[in-house]
């Protein structure tokens, strides 16, 4: 830098210039150098031996440029100069060319291996019906890591998470058959619908993608998302280890529009080794709310969702209104969602009027209707102290089989129930 | 759709099968069989998750009977919680009884967090506390049955855990019983007495400590003939309690014979012949039979003759009041007439004044002890046990004086027996006792320190910090010290200051 500061003086550059892209002038030391900066880019050009770019004579003027502005006049740029920028503008569009070439053998190179990963699982698949679902109960763990790991081979990333949890539905249940025969049949489905995806609509098949293993990056779906602004109401979350990653956990956040009334969940994934690290933005928590805009990925049953900018909570002024009047209006909600998507897993929704019951060691939740849904997990003890056998407005999360309950709408303020 | 899963649970080919019609043309144009039912489960299954219904509700429970009191504030309840999940039991125990003087309840989402807690100082304090909500959640989880024990309708549960829990169990369930229905719980152990082994004998008898009274005397004395020697020693032990009780009375008119005053002549005379009280110390001459039943062990013990030992077992079951109204000289006077070689006397004495707690003895045995610190007749470690021992059964009032008194020049020497007497006195301490303390602490922080090893108020601050009245509170912050000497103690210095931070949050959070 300091040979650069040095040869910085107007002194040094009889001739000099400047427009809206580039710099350019002419050097005078012991030899003469002619010297183009394209500020796009950027790009330097310089008569002078040096193999360093920028060389000093580059940065000089770009030092002079942005200390001493006016001690380089504003000038058409000189003849050869535009010709080598107008070079340069077409070298340029013939690199995005070939990048956009290469990423479409990449998607290609992806797509045939994602069929052969599903191929394989179909294989897998129809196996364990000619085997019998039975025979399952006896195999070992990497009975399943085997086929979930060429499934992660294969790119197909999101399966394998899916395939570990079905491992521990075996036996874990009297009606375990029942729930996995299901499990696998939507598996196949969804591998045959991925073979078909291109007769499907656009949302489904980036539903598909999506189920399959593509990831949803939060820089593509800012982009090209449906965007939604309101106040969103944090009626839940809850943390969850990941199966197939070991260490990671994945923090679900249900919000839900003020005005809109859309549902919308906020997914992220902390490895063990980064939890409570430091430059990891707070996440909104339950009775807290934020101002702004929710990028929906693309979806045939939108529910995941970024936030535009970095939600600046702040304790909600009124207390969420449910949405359910009882558990048949989240079960026709359910049915809506699955007739989008039959893969939704889970949805939310704030009902009104729940109590806690017990039977037999198994905990239900009660609406007002005399209806009752079971409930997932441990006793409900924060939930049950609270309610005191009296109904409770409730956010709860449910994912066909049981419901999970998030949060409580209490008297003043919103209260966060089991993490977990 | 049964025979679906029957298929896919067994294996084999799939047999021919008649298809959705919705999705018969996608599953017609599959050849695998395995793929095809497959598919048609798939279908099945979204039918039948989109069409789930409620299942019918079970039972219903009455819910919670209506808590009268408030609950505290939110501000309170984020101390409360910090408390019960730290364990800080003393401050807990502050923390209720403040929530009990402004009839404020803990916020119900808390109780389960209460009713977790094991240690039974927390469950003292809780108990005053914790309302019809907790009493109805305990019904759901037996971990949390400790709080039904101390109401009379509770007594059902407890006599069917009586019934049928293992030894620990049903000690427990007795103890429980005895604290609210001393009558009741004496009858359940009459009614299986007989059946229990001489183990489980001993174990439940010692449920009677608690709520004894001359009405479980008859059982008692039945329990002296009893086979197991430890059975016969607990019931003796227990009957000892009781002042009014007939092995009192027996050991009474045992022990009488063997002390004798020879007083001296009153007035003039007296004091020209320069006769002085005697106290004469006759020992028991033979072990007698009897003795066995009422409890007296036959060999020696504390390094004592077992001639001595009788007599200190003799002794320890007589209320000391009963040689000055005997004797008529108060106990100050008695004391002084025991020479350090008759330490035995005193050690009986001692044992019957701490059981019985009389109080006018204590201080005075306390000052007989402390005086033979240097005695070579006397073994060490009876010395420091009594001295320890009688402070800690002092009544308040003489404890805090005592205490006020060491704290006048606290020496390193005291510091433990100084800890363990204020560890031993109510909460909060009284104003006086909080100022002698705290000046004391100042004089010595203020001391420019040779480099000593320990400081005598180490053993007791966290105590302090804990026990000192809330009108002290502000003034007794700490200005922390910055020279070297000082470092050492400055984290037990900030913890003492935070914890008067704390209560002093607690205390402004906390009111009607």
């Amino acid at each position: 830098m300091a040979p650069a500061r040095r040869t910085a003086r107007p002194a040094f550059w009889p001739e000099r210039g400047r427009d809206a892209r580039a710099l350019w002038g002419t050097c005078e030391g012991a030899d003469t150098y002619e010297t183009w900066v394209d500020r796009e880019g950027p790009g330097y050009r310089c008569s002078c031996p040096s193999r360093k770019k920028p060389c000093r004579h580059a940065l000089a003027l770009m030092l002079m440029a942005a200390e001493t502005p006016d001690a380089i006049p504003e000038a058409p740029a000189p003849e050869p100069l535009q010709a080598w920028l107008k070079r340069r503008d077409a070298r340029r569009g013939g690199q995005s060319q070939r990048d956009e070439a290469a990423a479409v053998r990449r998607e290609r190179q992806r797509v045939e291996k994602v069929e052969e990963g599903l191929a394989a699982l179909r294989i897998w698949l129809g196996d364990r019906v000619r085997l019998g679902l039975a025979g399952l109960e006896a195999q070992p763990h990497g009975f399943w890591t085997e086929i979930a790991g060429r499934l992660e081979d294969a790119q197909v990333k999101a399966l394998p998470e899916r395939l570990l949890r079905l491992e521990e539905r075996v036996g874990a249940h009297p009606a375990w058959p029942r729930e996995l025969l299901d499990e696998l049949g939507l598996l196949a489905l969804l591998v045959e619908a991925f073979g078909e995806r291109e007769r499907l609509p656009e949302p489904m098949q980036a539903e598909l993608r999506t189920r399959v293993g593509w990831p949803q990056r939060e820089k593509e779906v800012l982009a090209s998302g449906e965007a939604v602004q309101d106040l969103w109401e944090v009626l839940g979350q809850r943390h969850e280890d990941m199966r197939w990653t070991s260490g990671l956990q994945a923090t679900y956040t249900w919000v839900r529009g003020r005005e809109t009334r859309r549902w919308a969940l906020l997914l992220r994934f902390v490895h063990a080794s980064q939890r409570g690290r430091p430059g990891q933005p707070a996440l909104p928590a339950p009775g807290e709310g934020f101002e702004g805009e929710l990028v929906f990925a693309p979806s045939a049953w939108p529910q995941r969702a970024f936030p535009r900018d970095p939600p600046e909570p702040s304790p909600l002024a009124h207390a969420p209104e449910p949405d359910c009047e009882d558990l048949e209006a989240l079960l026709a909600r359910w049915a809506r969602a699955l007739a989008a998507s039959p893969w939704t897993e889970r949805i939310c929704g704030l009902v009104a009027g729940l109590t806690p019951a017990e039977e037999e060691g198994r905990w239900w939740l009660v609406d007002r209707r005399g209806d009752a849904l079971p409930l997932r997990g441990a006793p409900p003890w924060t939930l049950l102290a609270l309610s005191g056998g009296h109904p409770v407005d409730l956010c709860v999360e449910w994912d066909g089989a049981a419901l999970r309950p998030l949060s409580a709408r209490g008297p003043a303020r919103t209260l966060a129930l089991e993490a977990r | 759709m049964s025979r679906l899963l029957d298929q896919a649970l067994l294996g084999g080919v799939p047999s021919a099968e008649g298809a959705d019609p919705e999705i018969a043309p996608l599953v017609g144009a599959r050849p695998e069989p395995e793929w095809r039912l497959l598919l048609r489960a798939g279908a099945e299954a979204c039918h039948r998750r989109a069409g789930r219904r409620p299942d019918p509700a079970p039972p219903a429970t009455p819910p919670a009977a209506e808590d009268p009191r408030a609950p505290c504030s939110t501000a309170a309840e984020a101390l409360l919680s910090e408390l019960l999940e730290s364990g800080q039991l003393t401050l807990l125990a502050e923390a209720c009884a403040l929530l009990v003087a402004a009839d404020q309840r803990l916020p119900h989402p808390l109780l389960p967090l209460a009713l977790n807690q094991r240690a039974p100082a927390a469950q003292a304090s809780l108990r005053r506390v914790l309302g019809p909500r907790a009493r109805w959640l305990a019904a759901y989880n037996p971990a949390w049955a400790w709080i039904l024990d101390d109401t009379k309708s509770e007594t059902p549960v407890l006599l069917e855990r009586w019934a049928e829990g293992d030894t620990e169990q049903r000690c427990e369930a007795l103890e429980a019983l005895r604290r609210v229905a001393p009558a009741e719980g004496l009858a359940a152990l009459r009614a299986t007495w007989d059946q229990e082994n001489a183990e489980t004998r001993r174990a439940l008898l010692r449920a009677l400590r608690v709520g004894l009274s001359l009405d479980d005397e008859p059982f008692l004395e039945l329990a002296l003939d009893d086979r197991g020697a430890r059975v016969r020693q607990l019931a003796a032990e227990l009957l000892r309690r009781l002042p009014r009780s007939r092995l009192v009375d027996r050991m009474r008119s045992r022990a009488t014979h063997h002390l004798r005053l020879h007083a001296a002549r009153k007035g003039v005379l007296g004091r020209l012949t320069g006769q002085r009280d005697q106290l004469e110390v006759l020992l028991p001459e033979r072990y007698s039979k009897d003795y066995e039943r009422d409890g007296v062990a036959e060999p020696g013990e504390l390094g004592l003759g077992p001639r001595r030992w009788w007599l200190v077992q003799l002794l320890a079951a007589v209320p000391p009041s009963h040689w000055s109204t005997r004797f008529e000289r108060s106990p100050e006077r008695l004391l002084e007439l025991i020479p350090a070689a008759e330490w035995a006397v005193v050690e009986g004495w001692s044992r019957a004044a701490t059981a019985l707690t009389e109080p006018a003895w204590l201080l005075p045995l306390w000052r007989w002890w402390r005086a033979q610190e240097s005695a070579q007749a006397v073994p060490r470690p009876r010395v420091e046990h009594w001295l320890d021992e009688l402070l800690r059964c002092l009544p308040q009032e003489q404890a805090e004086a005592t205490a006020q008194s060491l704290l006048r020049a606290p020496a390193l020497s005291e510091a433990s027996r100084l800890a363990s007497l204020l560890e031993g006195l109510p909460r909060p301490w009284s104003e006086g006792l909080g100022r002698a303390w705290l000046r004391a602490l100042r004089a010595d922080l203020d001391q420019p320190g040779a480099a000593r090893e320990l400081r005598w108020w180490e053993l007791s601050v966290s105590d302090a910090a804990a026990a000192l009245p809330p009108i002290l509170l502000d003034e007794a912050q700490l200005p922390l010290p910055d020279d070297l000497e000082l470092r050492r103690w400055r984290s037990q210095l900030v913890q003492f200051n935070d914890t008067l931070d704390l209560r002093r949050r607690l205390i402004e959070e906390i009111r009607p």
